[in-house]
C-alpha cells in the first residue's frame, strides 16, 4: 500500500555505481488507469515506441506473458515486467508473439475488464537484464516508489552501492549513510531518487531530521 | 588428414586405429555417438559392466575455425538412466581431438584388476599408461598436475573422484582454455569412464591440422555465420549475464522450481539472479564474459570471484544455479559458487546432485536454505564414499527411494531440470518424450521455421505444443551432431544467413551438398536410432511419462497442473 505522501529520498552516486538491479524486485510507479500496457510503458521515464518495440521482448503482467500491447493493465495492484531478448527455449516460449508460445501452458487468465473511471493506482514495474541496464538511470532520476525494507534488502547484498554514495538526503534533509539505513528500517514506502553524481540535487545542508511520520 | 576411429580395449589393454565405416562418415557428435552405441552397444547390457562403450566424438566442424564449433560429445549407455546417452561439453578437447584426426573414440571392455589407467591420444594413436598419483583426486589436481607433466599445449578429460566411485550422476570433465573445467554433465557418464578404470585422458594433436575441402568457401561461409551470431541482441544479454539471466524471467513467469518443486517462485530469487551475479562478479574482479573454447563468440560463461577476489568458478550457469538455489532454497550466491566448485572437482553433474539435495532436504536430511550444510554433505560424505554420500551421487530417483519421497522430480531416473512442465507445458513434451531422460537441452534449438519442419501449430492445441516439442527435438539432434553450441540457435531463427551459412561451412569442409531438408532427415535419424535402441533395452511408451505428482499438485501461481494424456504424448512419435 502506498502512503498518500512517502516521505522523499534523494541518494547521489560515484559514475560507475550499479545500482540498476535494483530494478528485479520491483518499484512503483503511479499511474492513471484505464491504461494499456502500451501506453503505460510509452509514458516511462526514458522509454520510446522504438524501444519497447525492439529492445523489450517480454512483457510479463501478473506473471503472464504478454503479447497484445493494448492489453489494459489490469487489478488493483498490476505487476508489470520487462525484459531484453532472452535465451533459451523459455526465453524463446515468453517472447512477445514468438511461434514458440504454442509452449507456454495453455490457460490464459482472464485479464478482468478494468473499471471505465478514471484513478491513479501504483503498477509494480520490474525491469530485468538489459533493460534495467539501459533505463534504470532515467527512471530512478526521476524517481520512483519503493519499499525502505526493498532498497535495505538491496543494499545489504550490494555493499559497493552504499560505499558509491556521495549524497544522501531523507526528506530534504542529508544524512550520514548509517542514519539513512536507520531511517529506512522505520519508513514504509519512499519516493526515491537515485542520480550519478554531476546530476543536480535539492540543495540542503542540514542534518536535522524534520520529517515525521 | 583422414578422419579415422581410435578404439581403445581396456579388457585387453590394446589399441589400434580403423577406418571410418561409410555408413559413420556423414556423422559427427552426437549422431555419431548414439549411431556407434546402437552399432556396438548391447541394448540390455550393465552400463558399468564390460559390455558398455564411452563413445567421446568430435562434432563435424571441430578442430575448424568456424565459430562456436567446440562441443565435444560423449555417448554410451547411461547409468543413470538405462537409456541411450549422449552429453556435451565445451573446453579444448573437441578440437584438438578433431586435429588428430580422431573422429570418434571408443572405450570398450573392463581391465580385470585394480590398475587404473590414463590415455594420450595424438595422430598415431592412443597409448596406454598405468596411472597411479592421481588415483583418488578431484578434477582440478588432474588439471594441475596433468598440466605440470605436459609442457606442450594439450587437452585433457577427466573424471573425478564420484566417477571413480562410479556413482551415477558422476559427469565428465573437459579443461578449457584457461585451465577451468566445463562437463559433460547429464547421465552419469563419469562412472561409465571409471568403470573402464580411465582416470584421465589427453589429447596432443602435434602439428595435425583440420582439412577443409573448400577454403574460401568455408571462409566466407563463416564470416556471414559469426555477424549473424554477434549481432544477434540474445548474444549480448548471454555475454553480460550469462544464462543465469533466466531466473528472474522464469520466476516471473511462475515456472522456477522451487522448495524441491512444491512453488513456481523462490523469494530469494534477486539474490541469485544474472544480474546480480553480474554485480558482483564486478565487484570482486571477475570477468562476467568468456568463452568455453577459442573460437566462441558468444562467451556466455563468466569467472565468479569470491568476496577476497580470488577465482571460485566459471561456466556459472542458470541451471546449476536454480537446482541449489531455488530448489534447494539457498538465497546465498557464495554458498551456491562453493557448490558449484565442490561438484566441478568431484566430477558431479550440478542438476542431478542439487535436485537429489532437493529431494533430501524433503526427506528431513537437512533444512531447505541450508546452503552450508549441503557443502558439508558434499565435503564430508559425497567426497569420502560414505553411504549417505554414495546416495546423494546416486541421483534424485535413488534419494527419493532412500528417503521415502513421494515427490521426485525424475524422467527416467534423471532430474527435470529448472523449468517447471506445469508453468511451461511445452517443456513437459521435452522432458517426457526425450530419449535420455529429463532434459531441457534436447529440445533447445530454435530453428524450426527456417528449417520449415514447424508446419502450422494451434498455439491453445495440446497437438501444436507435441509438434513443437517434436520440431525442436529433431533440430536440437541435428545441432548436436556439428560441434556447434546450442546458443546458435537463436541466430538461425531471427537470421535468415545463419542456418544456411552453417550448411554451407558443412559442406565447404567435406566437400558435400547438404540440404535443409538433409539436415531435418538428420535429426528424425538420430531421434529414431536412440528410440530404437531404448526399445530394445526394454523401455516402452509408458517411460515416456512425468512423475505423478505434476498432475494432482497445482503449481503457484497459476496452479496450473499436468494434464497431457499418455495417449497426446505418444502422439510425439508420429512421424
Ligand atoms: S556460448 Fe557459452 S556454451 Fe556456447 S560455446 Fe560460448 S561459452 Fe560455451
Amino acid at each position: 500500500m502506498i502512503e498518500a505522501v512517502p516521505p522523499t529520498v534523494e541518494i547521489q552516486v560515484h559514475a560507475g555505481c550499479r545500482y540498476t538491479s535494483l530494478l528485479q524486485t520491483g518499484v512503483d510507479i503511479m499511474t492513471t488507469v484505464p491504461c494499456s500496457i502500451g501506453d503505460f510503458l510509452d509514458r516511462l521515464p526514458g522509454f520510446s515506441k522504438d524501444y519497447i518495440i525492439n529492445r523489450v521482448q517480454t512483457i510479463f503482467l501478473n506473471s503472464t506473458a504478454v503479447d497484445d500491447m493494448e492489453t489494459p493493465l489490469s487489478g488493483t495492484a498490476p505487476v508489470v515486467a520487462l525484459s531484453a531478448a532472452m535465451p533459451g527455449l523459455a526465453g524463446a516460449i515468453f517472447r512477445r508473439n514468438s511461434m514458440h508460445a504454442a509452449l507456454r501452458s495453455a490457460k490464459i487468465p482472464d485479464f478482468a475488464a478494468p473499471s471505465t473511471q478514471s484513478r491513479i493506482i501504483g503498477v509494480r514495474l520490474k525491469l530485468f537484464n538489459m533493460v534495467a541496464a539501459e533505463k534504470g538511470e532515467a527512471l530512478f532520476a526521476a524517481g520512483v516508489h519503493c519499499t525502505g525494507a526493498g532498497l535495505l534488502d538491496f543494499i545489504a547484498g550490494h555493499p559497493a552501492f552504499l560505499t558509491s554514495i556521495s549524497r544522501a538526503l531523507f526528506s530534504g534533509q542529508e544524512l550520514a549513510d548509517s542514519d539513512l539505513i536507520k531511517r529506512l528500517r522505520t519508513t514504509d514506502t519512499i519516493q526515491l531518487t537515485i542520480k550519478m553524481r554531476g546530476a543536480i540535487l535539492p540543495a540542503k545542508t542540514t542534518t536535522k531530521e524534520a520529517h515525521h511520520e | 588428414m583422414s578422419d579415422k576411429i581410435f578404439r581403445v580395449n581396456m579388457t585387453t589393454l590394446t589399441t589400434c586405429v580403423e577406418e571410418v565405416p561409410a555408413n559413420w562418415a556423414g556423422h559427427g557428435g552426437r549422431g555419431l555417438t548414439s549411431t556407434i552405441v546402437t552399432a556396438e552397444v548391447p541394448p540390455t547390457c550393465h552400463p558399468l559392466g564390460p559390455n558398455n562403450k564411452l563413445i567421446i566424438a568430435p562434432g563435424l566442424l571441430s578442430g575448424t575455425p568456424a565459430a562456436n564449433s567446440g562441443r565435444l560429445s560423449f555417448g554410451g549407455k547411461s547409468p543413470l538412466t538405462g537409456t541411450i546417452k549422449e552429453s556435451n561439453a565445451g573446453g579444448t578437447a573437441a578440437q584438438l581431438m578433431a586435429r588428430c584426426g580422431c573422429k570418434a573414440l571408443i572405450l570398450e571392455g573392463r581391465p580385470a584388476g585394480n590398475t587404473w589407467y590414463s590415455l594420450a591420444v595424438s595422430p598415431k594413436g592412443v597409448t596406454i599408461n598405468v596411472e597411479t598419483e592421481l588415483i583418488g583426486k578431484g578434477n582440478f589436481e588432474v588439471v594441475s598436475t596433468v598440466t605440470g607433466r605436459i609442457a606442450k599445449k594439450h587437452a585433457l578429460i577427466s573424471i573425478g573422484q564420484t566417477g571413480e566411485m562410479r556413482m551415477a550422476a558422476a559427469n565428465i570433465s573437459v579443461k578449457d582454455s584457461e585451465g577451468h573445467l566445463r562437463s559433460a554433465g547429464r547421465g552419469g557418464l563419469g562412472a561409465v569412464m571409471g568403470s573402464k578404470r580411465v582416470k584421465f585422458i589427453t589429447i596432443d594433436p602435434q602439428d595435425g591440422k583440420v582439412a577443409i575441402a573448400d577454403p574460401e568457401k568455408f571462409k566466407a561461409a563463416n564470416k556471414i555465420f559469426t555477424k549473424a551470431l554477434t549481432s544477434h541482441p540474445i548474444s549480448q544479454g548471454l555475454g553480460q549475464y550469462g544464462t543465469n539471466v533466466l531466473v528472474n524471467i522464469i520466476n516471473e513467469a511462475g515456472g522456477l522450481p522451487t522448495k524441491n518443486f512444491t512453488a513456481g517462485q523462490f523469494a530469494g530469487h534477486d539474490k541469485i539472479s544474472g544480474e546480480t551475479m553480474y554485480d558482483r562478479i564486478m565487484e570482486r574482479g571477475g570477468k562476467p564474459k568468456h568463452g568455453c573454447h577459442p573460437g566462441c563468440v558468444i562467451q556466455c560463461s563468466q569467472i565468479y570471484n569470491d568476496l577476497k577476489g580470488q577465482y571460485k568458478t566459471s561456466g556459472f550457469e542458470y541451471e546449476s544455479i536454480w537446482a541449489m538455489g531455488a530448489d534447494c532454497c539457498v538465497d546465498n550466491l557464495d554458498h551456491i559458487a562453493e557448490a558449484d566448485s565442490l561438484m566441478d572437482d568431484l566430477g558431479l553433474d550440478s542438476i542431478e546432485t542439487s535436485v537429489a539435495m532437493g529431494v533430501a532436504m524433503e526427506g528431513g536430511l537437512l533444512e531447505f536454505g541450508d546452503g552450508e550444510g549441503i557443502l558439508r554433505i558434499l565435503k564430508e560424505e559425497v567426497a569420502k564414499g560414505t553411504g549417505l554420500g554414495r546416495i546423494i551421487g546416486g541421483g534424485a530417483g535413488l534419494v527419493g527411494k532412500t528417503f521415502g519421497v513421494a515427490r521426485v522430480p525424475v524422467v527416467k531416473n534423471q532430474a527435470i531440470p529448472a523449468y517447471d512442465p506445469r508453468a511451461i507445458k511445452g517443456i513437459g513434451i521435452t522432458y517426457a518424450t526425450s530419449t535420455m531422460g529429463a532434459d531441457h537441452t534436447m529440445g533447445y534449438a530454435i530453428a524450426t521455421n527456417i528449417l520449415k519442419v514447424g508446419g502450422s501449430v494451434d498455439p491453445l492445441a495440446k497437438e501444436g505444443q507435441v509438434e513443437l516439442s517434436r520440431n525442436l527435438q529433431i533440430a536440437t539432434a541435428a545441432i548436436d551432431s556439428t560441434g556447434m553450441c546450442l546458443f546458435i540457435a537463436f541466430a538461425a531463427l531471427d537470421d535468415a544467413t545463419c542456418l544456411p551459412a552453417l550448411i554451407d561451412l558443412i559442406n565447404a569442409r567435406f566437400g558435400i551438398n547438404l540440404t535443409g531438408d538433409d539436415v531435418v532427415n538428420l535429426g528424425k535419424y538420430i531421434l529414431k536410432t536412440e528410440r530404437a535402441f531404448n526399445e530394445a533395452a526394454g523401455f516402452t511408451r509408458t517411460d515416456d511419462r512425468l512423475p505423478e505428482f505434476f498432475e494432482y499438485e497445482p503449481l503457484a501461481p497459476h496452479n496450473m497442473v499436468w494434464d497431457f494424456t499418455g495417449e497426446e504424448i505418444d502422439s510425439f512419435w508420429d512421424f
